[in-house]
């Protein structure tokens, strides 16, 4: 039965080309945009290198500080005692305000406070980019470059190309030496160079390039570092100076780490109270902090919530509109064919006979649509990874990507065939073979 | 066979009541070859399409071999069908999409059969028809005959008891006509198959056992 509809639907298809040719266009290009996206969220969140370990990382990317200011208001109300006029005076707090700070974490707050948690497995931490500009073959190069500390490379588990990365002795040595990406290597020396044993110079001193990682797909400002020095070189002996992040891998539950953060935020003494008496530390996975970056709430969870339900939104959107014009083009499609419905009961199918039909052959049509959709986004993906049209996003291509891509396909296939199926698979006969559509 | 008791056919829309059948009362044996004669919407189709369970009557009773077939739910007419009824149409009916020896394997893809199998018994279908060298072929590839033929050889691939044929030669010239004739007369003597036939044309309701004319929805001979 399988292989007499796989031929039908092969057959109706090849008959009716142009209705074929519009429905796949349709399926295709919108399952071509379904699958960039996936693609977009693969790059951005899959458990791959440097994040291996995205499910149990939590990072403290801030510290916030803040102080609120309140007024006293008086209130006056007068009232008439045994013939005597009295005033009654009530006093109203209330909030005029508030002074907020936010800034990177010291150093003195992360090594006495934020380095000893006991449901952690690693600690590490970072500072963010600090910028600076070479000069190559007449060309401004930019850099960004991140003062590691130790066990970084464990937490974000860059991929190394050539070379080393940084490790203890670097560091306690404060050696002048840099692991860079492949990308800013490229742009430095070009393709063909050697690059390790090589120096560049920027904050008035040289570094020894001693590795090569592989950039990052992923497009947030925990990546946005293509040169890494070790962290007792960060403005040497500025203990209380702004420094950066910190990063946690969590020994069991994340938010069992996190609640170890917000007490350890509570140890933190304020150093001039008259100016700030709050302090608030935000422990985030990396799919928060990615949403943080939107600016939709304060909370970590609420704002990746918004983004996820935002997102389905677009997507669901998106889909939606394609999906009703192909539900659209099926019902005539499939009332085209009345009178083979009539037939087909007569001899014997049931409603269910033809529900399962109708479904069948649409799956196979949005299939083919998909293989299509496949191939589109490919070459899309691409030019997007080759071109660096997209501000050199990089888009990634995997198992789960193909995964979700034929899930998004039978979805799609499923949802436009059934309801013109179920619509059909409940014609009466009589009329079904009047329609004369044969 | 197939008794009739009381049949009635009325359709109703929300301004007008139409009697298509009225009081209706048949017998059809076993192996007999009856035809149906009548003017244009005296209601031949109609009573047809109930005896074939494609239509429900309104009122009365449809008995097939003792069993009271307008009881039964649309899962069981669809089986019943399938096993027990084979139909012929006016304008064929075939599936354009599907190759001759397809469009024959139609009535036996809705039972539990191997694929091969069903090959086998179309092949053999079309043999009796004569269209053997048809088998690849599509519809609209063959003859107003030869389509015709193939509808017949889909009508007996399953093998059933009783065939409905609704103007079978009305759309074919008098050659092609006569053929199909004596295709369903060879099938009804040889397989004892019961016949049902509507059609216009008198010679070929003489050739059959019995003639019921029918008038305005009911029976006048």
């Amino acid at each position: 039965m399988i292989l007499n509809y796989f031929k039908l639907a092969l057959r109706v298809m090849l008959r009716r080309k142009f209705f074929t040719f519009i429905s796949l266009f349709g399926i295709s290009f919108t399952l071509m945009v379904l699958m960039l996206i996936v693609s977009y969220l693969n790059s951005q969140f899959a458990s791959t290198p440097p994040l291996t370990n995205v499910n149990e990382l939590v990072i403290v990317p801030n510290i916030q500080l803040k102080k609120e200011y309140f007024d006293t208001i008086p209130k006056y109300d007068t009232t008439v005692v045994d013939g005597l006029t009295k005033i009654d005076t009530s006093f109203d707090v209330k909030s005029a305000g508030q002074s907020n700070s936010t800034s990177d974490l010291s150093r003195r707050v992360i090594e006495d406070y934020l380095m000893n948690l006991s449901s952690s497995k690693t600690i590490s931490y970072a500072s963010n980019g600090n910028n600076f500009d070479l000069y190559r073959n007449n060309q401004k190069v930019s850099i960004s470059v991140s003062y590691i500390g130790p066990n970084y490379f464990e937490i974000l588990d860059y991929k190394i190309l050539e070379g080393r990365l940084l490790n203890e002795n670097d560091n306690l040595q404060s050696k002048h030496v840099i692991v860079i990406t492949h990308k800013l290597a490229d742009k430095l020396f070009g393709k063909s160079q050697k690059v390790i044993g090589q120096s560049i110079e920027f904050d008035n001193k040289d570094f020894e390039i001693v590795g090569v990682v592989e950039t990052p797909k992923p497009q947030n400002r925990l990546f946005r570092q293509n040169v890494f020095a070790c962290e007792s070189l960060f403005k040497e002996g500025t203990d209380n100076f702004y420094f950066g992040n910190c990063f946690y891998i969590a020994k069991g539950p994340v938010d069992l780490i996190k609640k170890d953060i917000l007490f350890a935020a509570t140890k933190i003494p304020f150093q001039d109270p008259e100016q700030y008496n709050e302090l608030i530390l935000t422990p985030m996975s990396y799919k928060e902090l990615f949403a943080s970056n939107f600016d939709f709430s304060e909370d970590p969870t609420k704002a990746f919530n918004i983004l996820k339900y935002i997102l389905m939104g677009i997507i669901g959107f998106f889909t939606l509109l394609p999906l009703l014009n192909l539900v659209n083009l099926n019902v005539s499609r499939i009332m085209d064919r009345s009178s083979e419905i009539g037939v087909r009961k007569a001899f014997g199918a049931t409603d269910n006979h033809i529900l399962y039909q109708y479904i069948f052959e649409n799956v196979i049509q949005t299939l083919l649509g998909g293989v299509i959709g496949l191939v589109m986004a490919l070459v899309a993906i691409y030019y997007i990874n080759t071109s660096g049209l997209l501000n050199d996003m990089e888009l990634s291509v995997s198992p789960t990507f193909f995964f979700y891509s034929l899930l998004a396909t039978l979805f799609f296939g499923l949802l436009s065939g059934a309801m013109p199926a179920y619509i059909i698979s409940k014609s009466h006969i009589v009329t079904s073979l009047k329609s004369k559509q044969l | 066979m197939i008794q009739l008791q009381n049949l009635n056919k009325v359709y109703r829309t929300s301004t007008i009541e139409t009697t298509a059948l009225n009081d209706i009362n048949l017998s059809i044996d076993k192996g007999e070859f009856l035809s149906i004669m009548g003017p244009s919407g005296c209601g031949k189709s109609t009573l047809l399409n109930i005896m074939g369970l494609l239509d429900e009557p309104s009122s009365g009773k449809l008995v097939i071999n003792g069993q009271q077939i307008s009881d039964y739910n649309s899962k069981a007419m669809a089986k019943y069908r399938n096993q027990h009824l084979g139909f012929i149409f006016q304008s064929f009916h075939l599936i354009p999409d599907l190759s001759v020896v397809d469009n024959v394997e139609l009535p036996l893809i809705y039972r539990k059969m191997s694929a091969a199998q069903r090959k086998t018994l179309a092949k053999s279908a079309l043999e009796s028809v004569g269209l053997s060298n048809r088998v690849d072929h599509y519809p609209n590839q063959l003859s107003g005959g030869q389509k015709q033929r193939v509808a017949i050889a889909r009508a007996i691939v399953g093998e059933p008891s009783i065939i409905l044929a609704d103007e079978p030669t009305g759309n074919l010239d008098s050659v092609m006509g006569n053929e199909v004739m004596e295709i369903l007369l060879r099938l009804n003597k040889e397989k004892q198959t019961t016949i049902v036939m509507v059609t216009h044309d008198e010679n070929m309701a003489n050739m059959t056992h019995r003639l019921v004319r029918l008038y305005d929805g009911s029976q006048v001979q």
